[in-house]
This record gives structure tokens, C-alpha cells and sequence, in this order.
């Protein structure tokens, strides 16, 4: 027994590293010293602590994984799986929380905020993705959401001085937790609906599992379907708990129609804190998306296929609306906040065309990787540039509005370099890595027999290159009207240069762990993300016995 | 029959609690509801969840509530400041539309009928009888799969429930520990969002945010 506990333990050693740092970083914070250099100690032993945590994401990711026949790993009993694809998203997550942290320090400062608990919970919250990304139990996934969005409610009003921010919070949370509502819900549907399935074709649960568990949720659509009759997927509770699933998830990835808050959020909060959850929340959610839709809307039965149309045609809707709404909104924002929040959300649409993808037999397996590779590229263009306001921020400030960027070009060659990276990125034009990304989601959705979409995409993008290039115009061509002779230095300068770096770099060189061209180096590692749909129940979680 | 009494009095107490603008009456209207989930629990043979639920939530987190609404002082909130009064009956309409789909997907969905009370009866065989030994009692343990803790003779009762929370074969352990990092990240929440001024704050910020919420 001892044994197998520890089996589990290693496996999800990521998250476990990372909330015993928060844990850790909450004590340094009562325990030692005072002032600056408590602060510096904190600084940096959470971030000594990501990279840590990210390298053994990176050991986990090489665990050989479930292949086509092969039931995934599930670990505390059944409920968490470690495979590549949650590995993944791990150091994604890792990466993500450290350019948070880098960013944040010479902010906090200014703004005379206490830096343990900061740290703590943007830790706690990066660990609650994680959970969400290597959970297995539709209950698993609630309990990291809930990690995820808590920690965020509190962090987007932890400058408490400013109204913004309390608006922000508040705003935020009380949406938030009626999205929870609307997921939970959903799986409580869902929960039934395999309930009744089990009960009806005589294949009782064992006892000890749960009807949550995605591998009996799985188990259980396969056998309604072979047992001749209404597979459990038309069943109109399992519709519908899906459908309240979609609308709990979306809401976290910013997806249109539910994306009012993402605005006024992004705005308020403290800007670390909006590039933080602009990136993790959705990461979260997209792996939680991806995990979920493989499981319960498998495509590779024709007689389940059928009934998962009408929800293909629903994330069809959502992702063209919201790539859309996104990018005709962006254009005419004038705070670069609200500017990158719109853009974020028209992202979040370009991610859901490579999730909406990986649904379709045969592209499956490119466009999860498409995905990830999307969600990491993102990850570096878009904090890094909120990274940049930050950097160019002073006293407590910060210049929020569009105009006041006007050149820059002429007075810190660097940053408007840097942020002129990100925009070209974000924007998708070719030497830098976003460009790659949207080329690999793109290619994958036509893949998949997606070419309205893909076309649809492709053309609203452009859209986005005008408010993009705005930025860059402003810093290149107009003439300055504010004075940014003086830029602090500090983690924000650090962080942004990090992330120009990595997007050119992942522009160049689309290696690495990330990158889908790897599948073709190793055929062996092709079947490690679709794996856990094809037979995802341990032979042991069988049949007990009849109905009486 | 004892099902749809108190299955519909939770409902109407819920919505009665949302209705009410005084807090007291609310926070009264929340704690009729909570017994009458206690009695629903009751009526999934789950027993010791129905006796938490009345001591816990009924009991002390309640009177909690109550104590701190009377310590406020709180009155009723002042309607004027709702500014966007379309939205009322549209919510309204939208949600009677919301919840007679789900009205309707629920009665197609459960099955051919069964009155409330037989499947009362038959919720214990949903969990199948075994053969063998529990093998948490006679210390055979070589497969995690083989902890099957639950039996018709300990569900819902503090054995049974314990046995699928703390056993590391179940699916239970490792929600209900991530659960303990999200009572952490509350406590950390409410001592960071709710302390007065900080050493480090001026008067004149806090002055300003004093008069935003008051």
C-alpha cells in the first residue's frame, strides 16, 4: 500500500512541488528577517522553486506513456493520470507562474504590497491548473478550478487600496463562482446520466469508483453503445450535463458569449496578476477542455460520433464567434490592458478552433500538440507584453493608454524592439513564434475538415494585425509624449527580454518538447495524448455483478 | 412521497431566501433549506452527511452568519443603485425558460417512473454485494483496486464514509487533500483582503477606498 502511495506521489510530484513552495514561501514570509531582503529571499526561492518543479514535469513527460490497447497510468485510485500531454501543460504552467513572479517584484514594491502571501498564492493557483490538467475525475477537475479561480478572485483585488482592483475582484468573483455553479451542476447531470446508463444495461458499478471518473464515464459510453440501444450520449441528461460543462469551462477560457468579465477584470486587477491569469486560467481550462471532449465525446465510434455533431456544431459557433467578437472589439480600445484583453479572448478563439480539431479522427493527435504548442507560445507573448507596461511603468503607475507609447522607439530602442516582438507575434506574422502556432492550429483544423473555420480564422486575423501594428506605428513614427528616459529596471525588464527571446526563438528553432514535428522523429511517442480514449479502464474495474 | 415534500420546501425556501431583502430573514430562509437537504440526505441512507449537515452548516457556520449580520448591523440594500432595471425581468424570463428545459430533460431522463420512495429503496443495491473478505479487515492488500470499502452494512455511516475518504485505493483521498489547499487559500484570502490598514498604506488611499464601499 505504502508502495503505491508513493507511485502516485512521484507521479504528481509537479503539483506537489509547487504548493509546498507556496507553503514555504508563506513561512519565509512570517520567519525571517524584514524588508528588502525578505523579500528578495522570497523572490527568489519561488522562482528557484518553478524551475525545479518544471524540470521534473520534464521527467514525467518522458514516462513512457499509455499507447493505442494501453490504459493509462491513473493514480489515487483512478482519479489523476500523469502522461505527457498533463506534463505538458505542467511546465507550461511552470512557465508561466515564473515570468508572473519575475514581473512582479519592483510592482509590489512600489505599490507597498506584502509579497508572501502574492507569491503564495499565485503558486497555489498555478498548482490548481496543474490539477486540472493531470485530473482524470470530472470531480478533480472541480476541486483544481476551484484552486485556480479562489486564488485568482484574491489576487486580482489584492490591491486592495485601489477601487479598480476591489471592482475587479468582485466582479470577478461572483461571476466566477456562478460559472463553478453551472459546472458542477453539469457534472452532477453527467453523474446520473452514467448512473442510470450502469443501472439500466445491467453493468453494475463496482464499488469504490466513482460514476465521475472519466475512464468509467468512458467505459460506460462504450458499452451503452454496444449493448445495442441509445448509446448514453443521446441520452438528453448527458446532453445537457455537457452543456453546462462547456459553459463552466468557456467562461474560464474567456470564450465569447462568456467572456463580458474578461475586460473589466483584466483591467482592474493588478497588471503581474492579469498577465497571470490572462495565460493560466485558459491553460487550465483548454486542458481540462481537451481532456474532458476526449472522453466524453469520443470520435472514433461512428454510432457516439453522431451524437457528439450537435456539440461539434455548438464549439463551431463558439470559437467563431469569439474570434470574432475578440479581434472587431480589440480595434477599438485605447487601453492596452483592455486592448490585450480582447486580443486574449480572440486567442482563446484560435485555441479552441485546435480544440474543436482534436475531436475528428485522424487529426486528433496534431492538434493537441497544435494546441499546446499555441498555449506555449502564448504564454511568452502575451506576458511578455504585459511584462513591457509594467517595465515602463513608474511610481506605482503605469501608462495604460495606447497613445502614451508614442515614441518609444526614439528613447528606449530595446523595449519598443522588444514589445514591437511581441506585437508582430501575437499578431501572427512570420519571423516569430505566434505565426508558427496559429500556422500549426490552422493546419490541423483543416486537417480535420475544418476549412470553414480555418478560412474564417485566417481572415479575421488579419483584422488583428491592424491593432497590433498600431502599437508598433505609435512607438515607431509618432512623436513622443511622455518621457521614458528613466525605466526601472528589475524583473519586468528580465521578464520581457526573457519572453522576446523565447518568441523569436521558438520562431526560428520550432523545437523542443512542444513542437509537433517531433512526432515525426519518433513514431513511437505518436499515440501518447490520444491513448487514454481508446480503452481508458483498468481490467480490474469490471463488472460485479448483475442487477437483482 | 417524504422526497418531493422536501425536495420541493428546499426549493421554495431557496428561492425564498434569494427574494427576501433582509439579511436576517435570508440567512433564517438558508437554514430551513439546509435541514430540508439534511432530509434528503437522510433519504439516501446517508446518514452521518445528514447529521454533519444539521450540526455544521445548520448549526454552527449559521449562527456564524447570523451573528455577523446582526454585528454589521446590516439593513436592507438600497435598490436605487440598480441601475440596468431591464435586466431584472429579462433574467427572470430567461431563467423560467433555463429551468423548464432542465424540468424536461430530467423527467425524460429518469427512467419508466419509479416513485420517489422505491428508488429510496433500491439506492443501497446500486452498490453490489461481495464475496469475498473485505480485504481492508483481514490486511490482504496487494491490489489498490481490490479496496472496495463501501458495503450496503457501512454506507453512510461514519465507518463507511471514513474508509472512502482516507483509503489511498479510492478515488476520494485526493480531492478531499487538494480541498485542504483551497481552505488554506480562503484563510490566506480573507486575512489578506479583510486586514485593516497596512503599515505601509497612507491615509489618504484607504481614506478613499473607505468611502468607496461604505
Amino acid at each position: 500500500m505504502n508502495q503505491s502511495v508513493l507511485t502516485d506521489l512521484q507521479a504528481l510530484i509537479c503539483p506537489l512541488v509547487v504548493i509546498v513552495l507556496g507553503m514555504i514561501v508563506l513561512l519565509l514570509d512570517l520567519g525571517t528577517g524584514d524588508g528588502p531582503a525578505r523579500r528578495r529571499l522570497i523572490y527568489f526561492v519561488s522562482l528557484g522553486g518553478l524551475v525545479a518543479a518544471a524540470l521534473l514535469a520534464v521527467a514525467n513527460t518522458t514516462i513512457p506513456n499509455a499507447g493505442v490497447g494501453v490504459t493509462p497510468l491513473t493514480h489515487f485510485g483512478g482519479g489523476m493520470v500523469a502522461d505527457r500531454f498533463g506534463g505538458l501543460f505542467c511546465i507550461v504552467l511552470c512557465i508561466i507562474a515564473g515570468l508572473a513572479i519575475t514581473m512582479s517584484d519592483r510592482y509590489l514594491e512600489e505599490k507597498s504590497l506584502n509579497s508572501g502571501e502574492y507569491y503564495a498564492l499565485i503558486l497555489f493557483s498555478t498548482s490548481g491548473a496543474m490539477l486540472m490538467a493531470l485530473a482524470y475525475d470530472l470531480v478533480n477537475i472541480f476541486v483544481g478550478l476551484e484552486i485556480l479561480s479562489v486564488a485568482l478572485y484574491i489576487l486580482s483585488g489584492f490591491a486592495r487600496r485601489e477601487r479598480r482592483s476591489e471592482e475587479s475582484a468582485v466582479k470577478y468573483f461572483l461571476l466566477g463562482s456562478f460559472a463553478s455553479g453551472f459546472l458542477l451542476y453539469g457534472m452532477a447531470l453527467i453523474y446520473g446520466a452514467v448512473g442510470i446508463a450502469l443501472k439500466n444495461t445491467g453493468l453494475l458499478q463496482p464499488t469504490g469508483t466513482s460514476f465521475t471518473n472519466l475512464g468509467v464515464i468512458a467505459r460506460t459510453i462504450q458499452e451503452s453503445a454496444e449493448t445495442g440501444g441509445a448509446p448514453i450520449t443521446a441520452s438528453p441528461l448527458f446532453i445537457a450535463g455537457v452543456a453546462l460543462l462547456i459553459v463552466g469551462l468557456a467562461f474560464k477560457a474567456a470564450i465569447v458569449p462568456f467572456h463580458s468579465y474578461a475586460p473589466d477584470v483584466y483591467e482592474g486587477a493588478p497588471t503581474p496578476v492579469t498577465a497571470f491569469m490572462s495565460a493560466a486560467a485558459k491553460v487550465g481550462a483548454f486542458a481540462a477542455l481537451i481532456r474532458v471532449f476526449g472522453i466524453l465525446l469520443p470520435a472514433d465510434n461512428a454510432s457516439i460520433a453522431q451524437a457528439a455533431v450537435p456539440f461539434h456544431a455548438v464549439l463551431w459557433g463558439l470559437a467563431a464567434a469569439t474570434i470574432v467578437v475578440g479581434n472587431v472589439l480589440a480595434i477599438r480600445q485605447t487601453n492596452i490592458k483592455r486592448m490585450l484583453a480582447y486580443s486574449s479572448i480572440a486567442h482563446a478563439g484560435y485555441i479552441l478552433v485546435g480544440v474543436l480539431a482534436s475531436s475528428v479522427p485522424g487529426a486528433s493527435q496534431n492538434a493537441k500538440d497544435a494546441v499546446i504548442y499555441y498555449l506555449f507560445t502564448y504564454t511568452f507573448m502575451n506576458l511578455g507584453a504585459f511584462a513591457m507596461v509594467i517595465w515602463l511603468g513608474r511610481d506605482g503607475g503605469e501608462y495604460t493608454s495606447i497613445a502614451d507609447y508614442a515614441g518609444l522607439a526614439k528613447q528606449q530602442p530595446l523595449a519598443a524592439a522588444a514589445m514591437a516582438v511581441f506585437m508582430l507575434s501575437l499578431a501572427g506574422i512570420p519571423p516569430a513564434a505566434g505565426f508558427l502556432a496559429k500556422l500549426y492550429v490552422f493546419t490541423s483544423a483543416v486537417q480535420a475538415g475544418l476549412t470553414g473555420l480555418a478560412v474564417l480564422a485566417l481572415v479575421v486575423s488579419v483584422i488583428g494585425v491592424y491593432y497590433y501594428l498600431n502599437i508598433i506605428v505609435a512607438m515607431y513614427f509618432r512623436d513622443p509624449v511622455n518621457d521614458f528616459s528613466s525605466v526601472r529596471a528589475g524583473g519586468a525588464r528580465a521578464a520581457a527580454l526573457l519572453s522576446a527571446a523565447a518568441t523569436l526563438l521558438f520562431g526560428f528553432i520550432p523545437a523542443g518538447v512542444f513542437s509537433p514535428t517531433i512526432q515525426r522523429d519518433q513514431p513511437t511517442a505518436q499515440p501518447i495524448l490520444g491513448a487514454a480514449e481508446k480503452s481508458p479502464l483498468p481490467p480490474a474495474v469490471a463488472v460485479v455483478s448483475p442487477q437483482p | 412521497m417524504l422526497f418531493l415534500l422536501f425536495g420541493g420546501s428546499a426549493l421554495v425556501t431557496g428561492i425564498t431566501m434569494v427574494l427576501f431583502p433582509n439579511p436576517v430573514r435570508s440567512a433564517l430562509f438558508l437554514v430551513l433549506n439546509l435541514f430540508c437537504v439534511a432530509v434528503l440526505y437522510l433519504l439516501l441512507n446517508a446518514y452521518f452527511l445528514a447529521t454533519v449537515q444539521v450540526i455544521v452548516y445548520a448549526g454552527a457556520i449559521m449562527v456564524l452568519f447570523l451573528f455577523v449580520i446582526m454585528l454589521l448591523n446590516l439593513g436592507t440594500p438600497d435598490r436605487s443603485l440598480d441601475k440596468l432595471r431591464w435586466q431584472q425581468p429579462a433574467a427572470v424570463g430567461i431563467a423560467v425558460v433555463l429551468a423548464a428545459l432542465f424540468g424536461a430533460v430530467i423527467y425524460q431522463s429518469v427512467p419508466a417512473g419509479p416513485p420517489a420512495s422505491a428508488m429510496m429503496v433500491e439506492a443501497p443495491t446500486l452498490y453490489a454485494p461481495r464475496a469475498e473478505p473485505n480485504p481492508m479487515l483481514t490486511n490482504q492488500i496487494s491490489d489498490p483496486n481490490q479496496l472496495r470499502a463501501i458495503t450496503p452494512d457501512t454506507m453512510g455511516t461514519v465507518t463507511g464514509i471514513g474508509q472512502s475518504l482516507y483509503n489511498p485505493g479510492e478515488a476520494w483521498l485526493f480531492p478531499f487533500e487538494a480541498t485542504s489547499i483551497l481552505l488554506l487559500i480562503a484563510v490566506i484570502g480573507s486575512v489578506v483582503l479583510a486586514k485593516r490598514r497596512l503599515p505601509g498604506e497612507d491615509a489618504s488611499a484607504a481614506g478613499e477606498r473607505e468611502g468607496g464601499t461604505g
